[in-house]
């Protein structure tokens, strides 16, 4: 049973047209709760405004609106009170029907008990309850929840710019001082604002996927990887790689433009970022093979590889490598989440030394855009 | 041929550490031989409006940063579409930007003055290209 404080009655409306039952269940029921009656609909209404019972009895046999028709005309104003139906037995088609379309929440035959109406009217409280903390929640809920998403985009957005201008100053200092301990010094600023940069780019990437509507429409191949270089976040610019593609295209591709450009930013990025020490510039093969079911998507990269321990977690979110080299632990969980919004896959194999293949598969959507 | 890419450059830009940054970047690669800073969209269109009449030198090079109070870079170019009509010439235009936000890429892709939306911070080597690429347009 729902504890309430016992200083606050439940408000109860019984809705009759005779007088006497008014009367007998106002005398049975006073103490235990706050009773209101109304031998019309008109009254029952202006006691439903001013006094919010939480529990609605009334009579299904009345002369102008049947007890049906008025809880009808009741939930369109008053949804909240639990509405119980007090009927002789002769109604039970219109009962069931009322039960059926969620008019009320259950009847009582007459003659009924005292017994029995307590009961009705702890349940139906319970239940009002229940109903009212539910919605709370799920309105505090909405409310944080949107208030979030709002915070991690302006944050991310307006955190990008002073990064961006430091960035910036780092390109300048290194074309105008020459002298070496200053150098190591900037190298040391750009690495550490380059992750930076990277983290906040990936919040930004993980707040997008999980916003933004699938958009589907023609994908280009030739503009889709074109589009991809451009986006590589300022650490990894497309002068870091090189990249070798080969398109074979047997239909026409529709599909998530957006987030399949997030998949390959990413991983093109993975591969700059892992790509052999030695390496001057990433070698990624890209290999498109489309037909009209799926694309297959091979990002072949020649780096150092994932040790095999790791290949299961990679696209954990957070997992790291136990490398310096490894950034926010971000890019692969956002590359998988937005795989699965697509109703795609993504597998690796690799060996440690002799680089990673990932292998994204990705519906074509373009049978059902063609109905 | 002369050394620079082009004679003259507007950077329109509210931020002056960014302005900075893009004078020393484009005077380093040789793209601009002249630079003017200009830190509002609005002093930028009486620039334009005085180059027309020859009160000003005019540009062939404009780096257009969006994010900017008061007028941002995609109503400047509500009046600029109305200033290339009457100046009969058209600079090279890029948009700067460190926004991420994709409906900010979709129109700068749809509007017809821009060339390119390059990401802050520049990279000089794509302003180069972008100038490149369209030189046949001019």
């Amino acid at each position: 049973m729902t504890p309430r404080n016992s200083t606050k009655l439940i408000r109860v409306l019984y809705l009759d047209d005779e007088d006497n039952n008014l009367r007998s269940f106002k005398a049975a029921f006073r103490r235990d709760y706050e009773v209101y009656t109304a031998n019309n609909t008109e009254d029952a209404f202006s006691i439903l405004k001013t006094h919010k019972p939480q529990v609605i009895f009334s009579d299904q046999r009345m002369p102008v609106t049947s007890g049906v028709e008025f809880f009808n005309a009741v939930r369109q104003v008053f949804p909240d009170p639990v509405r119980i139906l007090i009927t002789g037995f002769t109604d039970v088609n219109d009962i069931i029907d009322a039960i059926n379309k969620g008019h009320v929440y259950r009847y009582i035959t007459k003659p009924w008990s005292e017994a029995e109406i307590k009961v009705a009217i702890e349940n139906a409280y319970d239940l009002y309850h229940t109903r009212k903390q539910l919605r709370t929640k799920i309105e505090d809920l909405e409310k944080t929840n949107n208030e979030l998403n709002r915070f991690v985009y302006s944050v991310s957005h307006d955190l990008r710019a002073p990064i961006a201008s430091v960035l910036g100053l780092v390109k300048v200092a290194h074309l105008d001082v020459k002298e070496e301990q200053a150098v190591s010094l900037f190298n040391k600023v750009d690495q550490s604002v380059h992750k930076l940069d990277l983290l906040v780019n990936n919040i930004i990437d993980y707040y997008k996927n999980s916003k933004a509507a699938e958009e589907f429409v023609e994908v280009d191949i030739e503009n889709l990887v074109d589009d991809v270089l451009n986006h590589l976040h300022s650490g990894e610019s497309r002068e870091n790689v090189h990249i070798q593609k080969s398109v074979n295209q047997n239909a026409r591709f529709f599909g998530d433009y957006f987030r399949i450009r997030i998949v390959l930013s990413h991983l093109i990025a993975n591969a700059i970022k892992f790509k052999k020490p030695d390496q001057d510039r990433a070698r990624v093969d890209l290999k498109f093979a489309i037909d009209a079911e799926e694309i297959h998507i091979r990002v072949k990269d020649h780096g150092v590889g994932i040790l095999h321990e790791h290949v299961e977690q990679i696209f954990k979110m957070f997992f790291r490598g136990k490398d310096q080299m490894a950034g926010s632990g971000l890019g692969l969980y956002i590359v998988k989440e937005a795989l699965a919004k697509m109703g795609g896959s993504i597998d690796v194999t690799s060996s440690p030394g002799e680089g990673a293949e990932f292998h994204i598969c990705i519906p074509n959507v373009s049978k059902d855009s063609d109905e | 041929m002369s050394e620079f890419q082009v004679e003259y450059c507007l950077l329109i830009d509210d931020n002056v550490v960014d302005r900075f940054v893009h004078r020393r970047l484009i005077q380093h690669h040789k793209i601009a031989r002249e630079i003017v800073e200009i830190d509002s969209g609005k002093e930028a269109l009486e620039f334009l409006n005085d180059a027309l009449e020859g009160k000003k030198p005019m540009p062939d090079l404009i780096l257009l940063d969006l994010m900017m109070p008061e007028m941002d870079g995609f109503q400047f170019l509500k009046h600029y579409e109305m200033w290339v009509q009457r100046s009969k010439v058209r600079p090279y235009l890029f948009m700067v930007s460190s926004t991420e936000d994709d409906r900010d890429l979709k129109r700068a892709r749809e509007n017809r003055h821009i060339i390119r939306l390059l990401r802050k911070p520049l990279i000089p080597s794509l302003l180069r290209e972008g100038i490149d690429q369209n030189s046949d347009l001019k």
